[in-house]
């Protein structure tokens, strides 16, 4: 089922109701959040709910067999045995064939193919997020962090909680499966949080990112065809559809968690604010970097083996981001560009920070004093955060690695020889300016709507006209909608 | 919880008050739905030759350059058979005058997805709301404009899409002349192509007895039919999949042995050269739609 659809305007409210008048009796409630998540997971397509029960079932019993055992190679075992299950059942949906077709043109190439076949099979949704969210919780049973828990239907709450089953936030067991654990009570602040956190959510959805879509679409089908200022432009609205798509799924799901009394982990804050590229990979979908750091980063050695051992780790670390986004060249190539630029800013950082660097930098410390320049160095290096990451986005919406470096280098011939080309250029960027304008005067706060107590807005009836604006704003100007795109994840 | 489920219920209250806002107003912008249906309400009787279709026959055919008046183009942009089906089934009887229909057929008409069992269903809403055709078994049973977002958006907000299409009197599109062509015309023909070619033939049954269903309807109400094949530009009709054109003319050999129509075929007619194209399938409403109108009224008049 999608968020943004005619059956989840019935589904939602239906399950609020029923949820909420199950109160008192937690493991009937949890019972029918799990009843109520496998409906939406299999709305579309039924046949991957054994997969996804299977997952949990497994992940369920290694917990326990983990929790319940002192000795230290049988925990390990079954640690083991329970990640090369789970990667492997993610492996042969999203990457066997990919590999098995990479191998096949190298042997070719080399005058020996290869008969091996390619499965096609359908990637079920959501897979990457739950398979990594499982993960979690094994890997920390087998840590010590948390002790496993018994109440199986709790555990299938946690891992099949609907709002975020599909799209993350990818949670960990720790944070949110306590939270399955004990009795909720309906806050209303926490509810009228949820609801505004929907109402932008799909504000970001319908018309930043929908609209984007059709411009970014129409611009990519033709880029021969386009000047290097119509490929800057096809790039910038990516830039902005795919961070409009994924942030507003993300804030519809912790909306719709707020309403059933569940904290979901915020997965974005304001990324296009970042003054560099680590900032910026610590504001962009937050569940899978942290994720990534404590299963990955950290147990290759982290920054604990010297700066080399370090360099290399990030890179390997942002390799395997790229190849959780799918079995394509283009995410690699993705994950390893910002892997690039990473490395690039913290050499720079150390660099910058060294003893021979050090005292010039110091001598013009009258720089900071000046308030101007200050925000003038800030806008600059946000900016230029931004140009970075936007070629990036190019990398990743290209058909294949040949499109895009095709692709980057007509954009950076700068060449202009007509207008836009999309011919609603104008109405999408305004759009986006009113978007980025509510997220700049929001970015120190918890999110968009968080509305300061003080001025206009803390008359109920401005608040209401700006969110009853907001609504119609979405159904009037929205794009023709389409899928979200991390759902192919 | 009271008191937000009492803010949720006010709010989708003033939020149903906005949209029925909308629906009235959009409902009395015209739109080329609302214009055919009410010329085929009121002058249906004075139509004798009724033009019917894709956007090839919409963008293609001026029934005002066919001699004798009492023409009529009653096709619609994405039009798929199944709809033509539907459409001359409610409306012929609003046509008691009616002697021929020409009846579009296209390379991909045999193979298209129904509208029904495409993401474009909503399409139906207009169809059910200004044409009295509904199908769909989804919303379009309510008939609101404002469930089919791409219409309703032409008409509330004009800048948001592509300006509403607009066609004359007799319902020729009116909007995509020479002189709006774009430099780069031919440059669409992959994507057109794409768009034309349908790899998987599982709707090629159900098409076909709708298509049989047109010509069903026509004999049983007394009207001749002729079937047209539009024509096309070279850079189409040399790049398509010859196989899919030959299991359509296949198709078109044995509805014309079972109903005895004529087939007029002008699909590689080489009288159409690049100025009577809009882009690489549809003629330009100006030019070509004019050139085109005037050969099939000459050569279905001389058969006489």
């Amino acid at each position: 089922m999608q968020f943004i659809s005619v059956e989840f305007l019935l589904f939602l409210p239906s399950v609020f109701c029923a949820y909420w008048l199950l109160r008192r009796w937690v493991w009937w409630q949890n019972l029918f959040v799990v009843m109520a998540s496998y409906m939406f997971y299999g709305w579309a397509d039924w046949r991957y709910l054994g997969l996804i029960a299977g997952y949990t079932l497994w992940s369920f019993f290694s917990g326990i067999l983990i929790g319940s055992s002192g000795n230290e190679r049988f925990r390990k075992g079954v640690l083991w045995a329970t990640v090369a299950v789970n990667l492997g059942v993610l492996g042969l949906y999203k990457y066997f064939d990919f590999f098995v077709d990479n191998f096949n043109r190298v042997f070719t190439a080399f005058g020996m193919p290869l008969d091996w076949v390619t499965l096609n099979l359908v990637l079920p949704v959501g897979i990457s997020f739950y398979t990594f969210q499982a993960l979690s919780y094994t890997v920390d049973v087998y840590r010590n962090k948390i002790a496993p828990t018994k109440d199986a239907i709790s555990f299938f709450a946690f891992l099949g909680f609907f709002p975020q089953l599909v799209a993350g936030p990818i949670e960990r067991a720790d944070t949110l499966l306590p939270q399955f654990q004990r009795m909720r009570r309906f806050d209303y602040v926490k509810g009228v949080e949820g609801m505004k956190r929907v109402l932008w959510g799909i504000f970001k959805k319908m018309v930043i990112a929908d609209n984007c879509a059709l411009a970014v679409d129409y611009i990519f089908a033709r880029q021969t065809e386009m000047d290097g200022f119509n490929l800057l432009t096809g790039a910038f609205f990516f830039t902005f559809q795919i961070y409009g798509d994924f942030s507003g799924y993300s804030d519809i799901a912790i909306g719709c968690g707020k309403l059933l009394g569940i904290d979901l982990m915020e997965n974005f804050r304001f990324p296009y604010f970042s003054r560099n590229i680590k900032e910026f990979w610590q504001r962009w979908h937050i569940s899978l970097n942290l994720w990534l750091r404590d299963y990955v980063y950290i147990p290759l050695g982290g920054n604990r083996k010297g700066v080399k051992r370090m360099l290399f780790n990030i890179l390997v670390v942002f390799a395997i981001s790229g190849l959780w986004h799918g079995a394509r060249w283009t995410y690699i190539g993705w994950g390893l560009y910002n892997g690039l630029l990473i490395v690039g800013f913290l050499l720079a950082v150390m660099l910058l920070n060294s003893n021979r660097m050090a005292k010039p930098i110091q001598k013009m410390w009258w720089w900071g004093k000046c308030v101007a320049i200050r925000k003038v160095g800030v806008a600059l290096s946000v900016i230029s955060t931004f140009l970075a990451v936007m070629v990036g986005w190019v990398v990743f919406r290209s058909g294949g690695v040949q499109n895009a470096v095709m692709y980057l280098k007509d954009m950076f011939d700068f060449s202009v020889t007509s207008g836009f080309a999309y011919s609603q250029t104008w109405p999408v960027l305004c759009y986006i300016l009113f978007f980025m304008a509510v997220e700049f005067a929001a970015r120190n706060r918890r999110y968009a709507l968080d509305f300061p107590s003080a001025g206009l807005m803390r008359m109920k009836i401005v608040r209401w006209v700006v969110f009853w604006g907001l609504a119609m704003a979405t159904f009037l100007l929205g794009g023709e909608p389409c899928s979200f795109i991390y759902f192919q994840f | 919880m009271a008191r937000f489920i009492r803010n949720i219920v006010i709010f989708s209250f003033l939020m149903l008050v906005g949209l029925g806002a909308c629906e009235y107003y959009a409902r009395r912008q015209p739109d080329v739905y609302s214009g055919k249906a009410d010329y085929v309400a009121v002058n249906g009787g004075d139509i004798e030759t009724l033009f019917i279709g894709s956007s090839l026959t919409y963008w293609g055919v001026a029934p005002n350059v066919w001699d004798g008046g009492k023409a009529y183009n009653l096709a619609f942009n994405g039009q798929t058979i199944d709809m033509v089906y539907y459409l001359l089934k409610r409306r012929m009887k609003d046509m008691p005058n009616l002697e021929r229909v020409i009846l579009e057929v296209a390379y991909f008409t045999f193979f298209d997805s129904f509208f029904e069992d495409t993401e474009h269903w909503a399409k139906w809403i207009p169809y059910e709301v200004h044409l009295d055709v509904g199908r769909h078994p989804k919303l379009s049973r309510y008939g609101f404009e404002i469930s089919c977002p791409s219409i309703f958006r032409q008409k509330v907000v004009p800048w948001a899409e592509q300006p509403l299409e607009n066609c004359d009197s007799l319902g020729h599109a009116d909007y995509r002349n020479l002189s709006v062509r774009s430099t780069e015309w031919k440059s669409s023909k992959d994507l057109i192509i794409q768009s034309h070619t349908i790899s998987d033939w599982e709707n090629v049954p159900g098409n076909y007895n709708y298509f049989a269903g047109v010509l069903e309807l026509c004999r049983r109400a007394g009207v001749e039919v002729i079937v047209c094949m539009f024509p096309a530009h070279e850079s189409y009709y040399t790049r398509i999949d010859p196989g899919q054109l030959a299991k359509m003319y296949e198709l078109i050999g044995t509805l014309k042995s079972r109903y005895g129509f004529r087939f007029l075929d002008y699909f590689k007619d080489a009288r159409f050269n690049d100025g009577d194209f809009f882009d690489v399938v549809h003629l330009n409403n100006d030019v070509g739609a004019h050139k085109f109108t005037r050969i099939l009224h000459d050569d279905i008049m001389k058969s006489f």
